[in-house]
């Protein structure tokens, strides 16, 4: 119990470091202005929560194989942060384009397939919680595997949406 | 652009708070998902405690 106290104390002293940081030690972004101080979040929460489900892929395909409990339980934990993490990704978004680029929301591939993989994982984790068979949600898992690579995919093919719309 | 070529990519200070968030958010991660898969592991536990009490 105190270790889990000591990790979560030290979490939250580097979470203040990393907000200080981005409010104070960063510099303000010439085009863009302090808002765009939003980025240091946005970012790495998009890049955390394709790490989760890349986790998650991991805890289910194992599963598949071995049929071991254990795997079950790392998929849906991944699953369950990943979700968390998507949320701000696809929160902040939206609040940081607004004042830059004059819209909430496009859809283009990218915000397109972050929204279709945010909704498949819910859809995963709701299935889970309604079918007693750990077994079935097996095509939720298959689709959200694909549609992480999808994401992945249309970051790299796709460099346009809102950030191809001049800045204010 | 956060990784490019020469000449794209962030600021040098920019880059470095960058990283420092992405480092931070996957201890962050970590932290959730080992403690949401303890709760998990936990879950099953019970369940199976309970499906050999209604068996009995």
């Amino acid at each position: 119990m105190k270790k889990k106290i000591l990790i979560a104390a030290v979490v939250v002293i580097l979470m203040s470091f990393a907000a200080y940081a981005a409010l104070l030690i960063a510099p303000t972004e010439s085009k863009m202005g302090p808002i765009q101080r939003i980025f240091y979040l946005h970012a790495p929460a998009g890049m955390v929560s394709l790490l989760c489900f890349f986790v998650c892929f991991v805890g289910n395909f194992a599963y598949t194989l071995k049929r071991e409990s254990k795997w079950d339980c790392l998929g849906v934990s991944a699953a369950e942060v990943g979700v968390a993490f998507c949320t701000v990704n696809i929160i902040t978004g939206p609040i940081w384009a607004h004042p830059v680029w004059g819209i909430w929301w496009t859809w283009d591939w990218r915000l397109t397939l972050t929204f279709v993989l945010w909704l498949l994982y819910i859809s995963y984790l709701l299935l889970r919680t309604l079918v007693e068979d750990p077994d079935r949600p097996w095509s939720a898992r298959s689709t959200g595997f694909s549609r992480f690579w999808t994401c992945l995919w249309s970051t790299d093919r796709f460099d346009g949406g809102a950030r191809s719309i001049p800045s204010r | 652009m956060i990784m490019g070529g020469s000449g794209s990519g962030l600021e040098p200070t920019m880059a470095k708070v960058f990283w420092f968030w992405f480092f931070n958010l996957v201890i962050l991660m970590v932290f959730l998902v080992r403690e949401r898969y303890r709760l998990e592991a936990m879950r099953g536990e019970v369940q199976l405690i309970e499906r050999e009490a209604e068996a009995a």
